[in-house]
């Protein structure tokens, strides 16, 4: 597996900042950090996440199209990597083009 | 012993439950290593510690009564720590008391622990204590007599041998020999009185049941365990601590040990090996929690094991009191057996014997001859395991059976058989015994009947006991699931005032030193403590912000609700997804639900799942009621409202359920329209949505979720339009339409319910979703809304907002859905805490646990006992931290410093001649010896003698005058007014800095011509008012060339550094400072009121020239008062605080660490600089730094300067400020010159502050004479009686009066006369108002004034007692409220005790009443109700 170091750090430092207060320093982001186990993240967190996204990447990464076509229980097991992953996706593709 | 007695039937009710249990003993310092220790077989025997007494007494060939031949033995020296702080108990009397007193206390509250009680939950009334403890010569007994004798003896007998020793130098030796003993006096030694073992433990912890030392030898620990089953057994006890307690204390106690030749010589002991030679010495301490079995099994106890039998028997004239008697010992068993009513004999009858087995062979001979008589020959060979702990940590003495009955309930707890050591070679006797010696642990395996083991303790004198236990078989699953996990988890809670101090408390508890939460607003809750997760907490608490449960894990450095913030209940409505925990929630609180399954069988049906939810809510609301989880505000969302006025009270239950039976299919129908969430803000939404037909908004709930709804097609449109716009959005699949316009058409059934409601007023206000206000009273309107919120869209983000704006920091979502995301996502960054009651990810009362931990560390007052094992009991590691208590007592040794200098050259002169005695004549060869040894030395000495020698003493005495002393006049902390005659009410104080002046003038005369170069070590314990002129002691002792101590007695002590030059000074600091700003306090204004309240002998701060985040710089000037300008430095430090302190802002020094002077004191006029390093800034205290420099080389150097700072409410601090126009009381809303102090003046220091502040000086005489519950009780009725009048004077234009200018006098026939120092005379009425103190002034001959307390119940019944034109006389409306008002009147009058018996309502105004003639006064606010008079119509305030 390979990602972008910078990508994924930054998916996890959105995820601090969308957590607050919630934010448990004894717990590190992994990209296999689980979205609803590790971090319990809340639906509304999520969509705040959505939007942190969408500001820092624009039109390059289309977060909400992606999640639209997941099934129920793919995005209970989302992790953090998967995001990451997308992203880098989307940005090499969009490299290449 | 027959076998008829033996098998009589025993009484069922017999059995005691071993629930707890804790010990010190060699090698282990808590339960869980003396286990650990024991299975593995650790060996704790090893030599004497040095400080226990001297290796001088060892002489193994010696059979002298003053020498030992055995030194190894069993010793807990470094496990025997002592938190003091902990226990509220003084150092100085720690170190005087017996440590087996403080032990006891330790090992007392651990065991508690163990059987999961807090200090603060131990049953009280009826617990007692007994331990077991020895007369021998104790640590704290041996050194006081040695002061108290020894000190005597030796001045005295040196006299013989030295008769020219005149009285002082045998006074000054007889000091120097006790001051190298502790201190003892008054004050502590109780802690010599040998039954405080016990009494200690009672006192401390509380218990009101017996509490008592006995002694039975080796045999006390068991006997004292018998006291406490009888206790139980016929119900004087409900809970006994029982054990004993012994310390190997002084070496009278070895030499009686080995004259005896108990002791082995080998320094080995060997229970039961043909090779023992004796025993060896050990000690320490072991107490169990007994509880009747019955009981304990009620409570849900962990029961180690059963005490099935207890038997004590004397030998009688058996034998002689050093030879066991076999018949004795057998009696000890056969009492318990029978007790038991069990068969020893029988197959299977006992699994373990822990036996006496001292290790001498005599003894262990008769012991195993007692047991092979009394349990039989064998029937199947060895099955029995023989052991005994004492090969493990020596013998305890009367701590010993202690020690063996814990590691048999241990053993038999955890089903285990342990070794026993060093019986490599056992006696032969066992060999075909019953019984056999385990040299490596192994698994206890059952055989059909209970495990059982019995144990042993012989004591000398022939006192024998026995105590036979038995698994407790519920134990046994208990016992399997160990590692398994907890029925009811632990959590760990702990309260602070800072996180540092919370970070400290974490590290106690650690350390075993602290076991109760504590107080204060900085909280942690931690379940499942385990030292990781401690460790993880600490680093939270080092961050200091808040942590709302993740991982287990609470945190609030302030706590939302101790700092004022509301809480608010959310009920949940209808949601996507309905997935209640609550079967496990019902069952244990004992509520009737439907299952989980059917509550959400319904699928979509919507009546069904309404119902669900209300019901599940309705239960979580009552739970969380009985969890002492109580609402401010109460609100929910669309059908959650309705819950909302179930818990507020204004519907009932079963109405809303009528209600939502309306929702039955059939009954009502439902628009065509959809749901849809959309991930975004309602703005952006209906911007998306512009010009889509028949859509609208009907849920807003918060910046990131709206709910629309509407036709499928627009609502399908809709979704590609939010696709397209990147947001996130999804069709919810149940369907009702509400919220929406598009319902009102269908609204018909729910009307007719709705309309047809009984309401009532509530209890709590209920905000409405719809109007995000607190919903009308009028029952009308109430409907209305109700129906309104239907169709209305849901206003969650405003009315979020609103309860925010109005106070509410807590949402709880008490139901299952999705509330917590929209509170959180609206209130963001503000500091809040929204959880849920219930989530579908855990069962029900692991959430509710979840809660009930939030909302503690929050600082509410929930009750989480019900739900939790309070994790209180410390896990104590090997080595406890704490003050280590000393075990021995060493010898007294003088050194070169002592007076014995002097002595020696006196007994040169002494005449060796004419002494008869030989044991003088001895001495005074030796002492001749010593004489030619030491010629050059002594020769020298001689020399010098004609000069006198340097006192290494003084003591001198000082008198303070502010007559005299007249800069303390501008040291004062009580401003009074500029012309009042007593200079001695404004307070004046020596400061900190004058005394060390004191002390080092003292000490300088010690110096022999030195230079004082610094302090350290400054303790301020009182401090020193000079209202009236006092004499103080300054005594100085200089205790190394360079060291003086030196104290101004009872108030301040330090030692004085001394020198021959100054150290050369350093470079002083000069960088900015960080986050540099000007100061905000101009020069001119720096010694204003409120600001710093130094006269001008004390005005030395020039300016200061800049302030940064954690420091200060300013220029100061040494002025001629004596300390002045080290006070200057402190003042720089106290701007800082006044600077920073949003509160709390009065301080005053208690503690400098070290003070260096790097030259002489700069002359008056000379600028110094001083910069301030602030070290610390808490609540209550602050920490600095202070450099003094000139021309940029350091002349002083503070170090650690601590202040104490006040703790002030606002009004406090506002008196403070400016006494002479701000009240401590606060003036009376409704009733004119009435004020109401409310004001806490508990705390000693506070009181004591305002007593000066209000009082003059015959009044702060007399109150200081006062009792502090009656200070409590007078005080707040003077300052509110002062206020009262100087609240008159203020409302009737007069000039405003310090209090001081109030005097009070008693007024016959009832109040107080006021003389105002400039104004007229006054009478003031008094009255209590709960807490608070009311008083009323007048300038009217007659003042009276009541505080009722008024319910309504009590005015209905009023009603009987008024006459027809009193009736006739109340309104229409409002009736109960002037019920209570006409009572309050005419008791008012009644009062008045002037002979009227009866008294009628004449006439009522707006809010008076007039009684018999007399316009009295009412005013009523809450369930408060004021009555007073004179009452002037004109002076009314109208509300």
């Amino acid at each position: 597996m390979t990602r972008d170091e910078s990508t994924f750090e930054i998916v996890a430092a959105m995820i601090q900042d969308v957590l607050g207060d919630d934010w448990d320093p004894n717990l590190t982001i992994e990209p296999e950090t689980s979205f609803s186990d590790d971090l319990e993240l809340e639906s509304i967190e999520f969509v705040a996440l959505a939007e942190k996204l969408q500001a820092k990447y624009g039109d390059r990464v289309d977060f909400v199209a992606w999640i639209s076509e997941k099934e129920l229980d793919e995005l209970i097991g989302m992790k953090v990597g998967h995001v990451s992953e997308y992203i880098d996706q989307c940005l090499s593709s969009k490299r290449t083009d | 012993m027959t076998s008829k007695t033996r098998r009589r039937a025993r009484r069922p009710d017999c059995d005691v439950a071993i629930i707890g249990m804790s010990c010190i003993f060699p090698g282990a310092g808590d339960l869980d290593t003396f286990w650990s220790n024991i299975e593995s077989g650790h060996d704790a025997i090893r030599e004497v510690p040095p400080q226990r007494w001297e290796p001088d007494f060892y002489d193994p060939d010696s059979k002298e009564v003053n020498r030992v031949y055995c030194r190894r033995g069993g010793f807990i020296d470094e496990l025997a720590a002592f938190d003091a702080l902990h226990w509220g108990i003084m150092p100085l009397t720690v170190e005087a008391c017996e440590p087996d007193q403080l032990l006891a206390l330790e090992v007392a509250a651990r065991a508690l622990g163990d059987a999961g009680y807090s200090e603060a939950n131990v049953p009280h009334e009826n617990t007692g204590v007994v331990l077991g403890r020895g007369g021998y010569v104790t640590r704290g007994m041996a050194r006081f007599a040695t002061k108290v004798r020894n000190s005597e003896e030796l001045v005295q007998n040196l006299r013989v041998i030295v008769p020219d020793l005149t009285e002082d130098q045998m006074d000054a030796l007889r000091r120097e020999f006790c001051s190298r003993l502790e201190h003892h006096g008054p004050d502590n030694v109780i802690g010599l009185v040998p039954n405080l073992a016990a009494s200690r433990v009672a006192n401390r912890l509380d218990l009101h049941g017996p509490a008592y030392t006995i002694d039975a030898a080796c045999a006390s620990s068991l006997v004292a365990v018998e006291r406490a089953c009888s206790d139980l057994m016929i119900g004087k006890s409900d809970l006994m601590l029982a054990g004993g307690i012994h310390l190997v204390q002084d070496i009278s106690f070895w030499s009686v040990f080995c004259q005896l030749g108990a002791l082995s010589r080998s320094e080995t002991i060997r229970p039961f090996d043909l090779r023992a030679d004796g025993t060896l010495c050990g000690e320490g301490i072991g107490i169990l929690v007994l509880k009747r079995r019955p009981d304990a099994e009620r409570d849900g106890d962990r029961i180690y094991a059963t005490i099935r039998g207890t038997g004590v028997a004397s030998d009688g004239r058996g034998t002689s009191v050093m030879n066991p008697a076999i018949e004795g010992q057998e009696r000890a068993l056969e009492r318990a057996w029978r007790m038991a009513g069990l068969e020893p004999r029988a197959a299977g009858s006992l699994g373990l014997i822990e036996a006496h087995g001292a290790g001498t062979l005599a003894g262990d001979l008769a012991e195993l001859t007692t047991l092979n008589r009394f349990f039989g020959p064998p029937r199947e060979k060895n099955e029995v395991a023989l052991g005994t702990i004492k090969s493990m940590i020596g013998h305890a003495m009367p701590a010993a059976g202690a020690a063996g009955l814990i590691k048999a309930a241990l053993a038999v707890y955890h089903r285990t058989l342990p070794p026993t050591l060093n019986c490599e070679q056992p006696h032969p006797s066992i060999q075909d015994s019953r019984f056999r010696l385990v040299r490596e642990s192994e698994p206890w395996e059952g055989n059909g009947s209970p495990r059982r083991a019995g144990v042993n303790a012989f004591g000398f004198g022939g006192i024998n006991a026995h105590v036979l236990l038995e698994e407790c078989p519920e134990s046994r699953t208990k016992a399997v699931s160990v590692s398994g996990p907890e029925r009811t988890p632990k959590v760990l809670m702990l309260a602070s005032d800072s996180p540092a101090e919370l970070e400290r408390a974490l590290e106690e508890w650690e350390h075993g030193s602290r076991r109760s939460p504590g107080r204060g607003k900085c909280r942690l809750a931690l379940t499942n403590p385990t030292p990781e997760r401690i460790q993880a907490a600490k680093t939270v608490t080092r961050r200091a912000t808040t942590l709302h449960g993740r991982r287990g894990l609470w945190f609030s450095p302030r706590g939302l609700v101790g700092e004022g913030g509301k809480i608010a209940f959310v009920f949940p409505g209808v949601d996507a997804e309905f997935q209640p925990r609550v079967d496990d929630v019902a069952s244990f609180f004992g509520r009737k639900l439907l299952p989980e399954a059917e509550l959400t069988s319904g699928g979509n049906d919507l009546e069904q799942k309404s119902l669900g939810i209300v019901l599940v809510n309705g239960l979580l609301s009552e739970v969380l009621t009985e969890l002492r989880v109580t609402p401010d505000y109460l609100c929910g969302h669309s059908i959650g409202e309705w819950n909302a006025m179930i818990a507020s009270g204004v519907v009932l239950d079963s109405d809303v359920r009528e209600l939502i039976r309306s929702l039955e299919p059939g009954r009502v129908q439902f628009p065509d329209v959809i749901f849809l969430a959309a991930g975004c803000g309602r703005a952006r939404a209906e911007e998306v949505m512009r010009g889509l037909p028949e859509l609208v908004v009907s849920h807003d709930n918060c910046g990131h979720q709206v709910v629309l709804c509407g036709r499928e097609q627009s609502v399908d449109e809709l979704v590609s339009r939010f696709r397209s716009h990147r947001v996130l959005c999804q069709k919810l699949d149940f369907r009702s339409g509400f919220h929406t316009p598009m319902f009102r058409e269908f609204l018909g059934p729910l009307a007719t319910v709705v309309q047809g409601l009984p309401l009532r007023r509530p209890d709590i206000p209920v905000w409405s979703a719809t109007t995000c206000k607190p919903y009308p009273f009028d029952p009308e309107q109430i409907r209305n809304l109700m129906l309104d919120h239907l169709v209305s869209p849901v206003e969650f983000r405003r009315l979020t907002e609103q309860l925010y704006a109005d106070g509410a920091r807590v949402f709880l979502q008490v139901g299952t859905g999705s509330l917590v995301g929209f509170v959180k996502d609206v209130l963001n960054d503000r500091p809040h805490l929204a959880m849920s009651a219930n989530v579908p990810k855990h069962d029900g009362l692991h959430q509710l646990r979840q809660v009930l931990a939030a909302l503690w560390v929050e600082g509410a007052d929930v009750d989480c006992e019900r739900l939790f094992d309070l994790y209180q009991a410390p896990a104590v590691s090997h080595s406890r931290r704490g003050t280590l208590l000393k075990l021995g007592a060493p010898l007294v040794r003088l050194d070169g410093s002592s007076p014995i200098g002097s002595l020696a050259l006196g007994a040169r002169r002494a005449p060796a001649a004419g002494i008869e005695d030989p044991v003088l004549q001895e001495v005074h060869r030796t002492l001749a010896a010593v004489e030619r040894a030491t010629n050059e030395v002594v020769d020298a000495w001689q020399s010098r003698r004609t000069v006198a020698a340097p006192p290494r003493t003084l003591t001198e005495q000082r008198r303070l005058d502010i007559d005299r002393d007249h800069h303390l006049l501008d040291h004062c902390f009580f401003p009074q007014p500029r012309d009042w005659p007593h200079p001695g009410d404004r307070g004046p104080i020596v400061p900190m800095t004058m005394s060390l002046a004191m002390m080092s003038a003292v000490a300088r005369k010690l110096a022999g011509g030195k230079i004082i170069t610094g302090f350290e070590n400054v303790r301020a314990r009182r401090w020193i008012g000079v209202e009236e002129p006092r004499v103080v002691t300054i005594e100085a002792r200089l205790e190394a060339d360079d060291d003086v101590f030196a104290k101004v007695k009872d108030f301040i002590e330090c030692r004085v550094k001394v020198a021959k030059q100054y150290p050369s000074p350093p470079k002083a600091d000069a960088s900015p400072c960080k986050g540099e700003y000007p100061s905000p306090i101009p020069p001119e204004h720096l010694y204003e009121p409120g600001r710093l309240f130094h006269g001008p002998s004390y005005q030395g701060v020039r300016e200061v020239t800049a302030v940064g985040e954690k420091e200060i710089k300013g220029v100061i000037e040494p002025l001629p008062a004596e300390g002045a300008l080290l006070d200057c430095a402190g003042q720089v430090f106290a701007i800082w605080i006044l600077i920073n302190a949003e509160r709390d802002w009065m301080v005053a020094p208690v503690k400098l660490d070290a003070v260096t002077f790097y030259g002489p004191e700069p002359p008056p006029g000379s600028r110094l600089d001083c910069r301030v390093f602030v070290k610390c800034f808490e609540e209550r205290r602050a920490v600095a730094d202070i450099e003094v420099s000139s021309e940029g080389r350091v002349w002083c150097r503070l170090k650690g300067w601590e202040n104490r700072r006040f703790e002030l409410s606002d009004r406090m601090s506002s008196v403070i400020r400016d006494p002479e126009r701000n009240l401590l009381a606060s003036p009376h809303e409704g009733v004119p010159d009435c004020c109401v102090l409310r004001e806490d003046l508990r705390n000693a220091a506070t009181r004591h502050y305002f007593a000066r502040r209000y009082l003059d000086g015959r009044e702060h005489r007399k109150y200081l004479a006062l009792t502090g519950q009656q200070q409590m009780e007078r005080l707040p009725r003077q300052i509110a009686a002062k206020d009262a009048a100087r609240l008159w004077l203020r409302n009737h234009g007069c000039p405003p009066h310090y209090p001081i200018e109030i005097e009070l006098h008693r007024n016959e026939p009832r109040g107080l006369r006021a003389t105002c120092r400039n104004g007229p005379e006054l009478r003031i009425a008094l009255a209590s108002s709960g807490s608070a103190t009311a008083a009323l002034a007048t300038d009217a001959d007659d003042v009276r004034l009541r505080v009722l307390r008024t319910t309504p119940g009590d005015a209905s019944l009023e009603d009987l007692g008024l006459s027809p034109n009193e009736r006739a006389l109340l309104p229409g409306e409002q009736r109960d409220e002037w019920m209570a008002r006409f009572r309050a009147a005419k008791e008012t009058l009644a009062a008045t005790g002037d002979g009227r018996s009866t008294f009628e309502v004449e006439a009522r105004d707006q809010r008076r009443v007039k009684v018999s003639g007399t316009w009295v006064g009412t005013w009523c606010a809450g369930d408060e109700m004021f009555a007073w008079t004179p009452a002037d119509a004109e002076s009314l305030v109208q509300k």
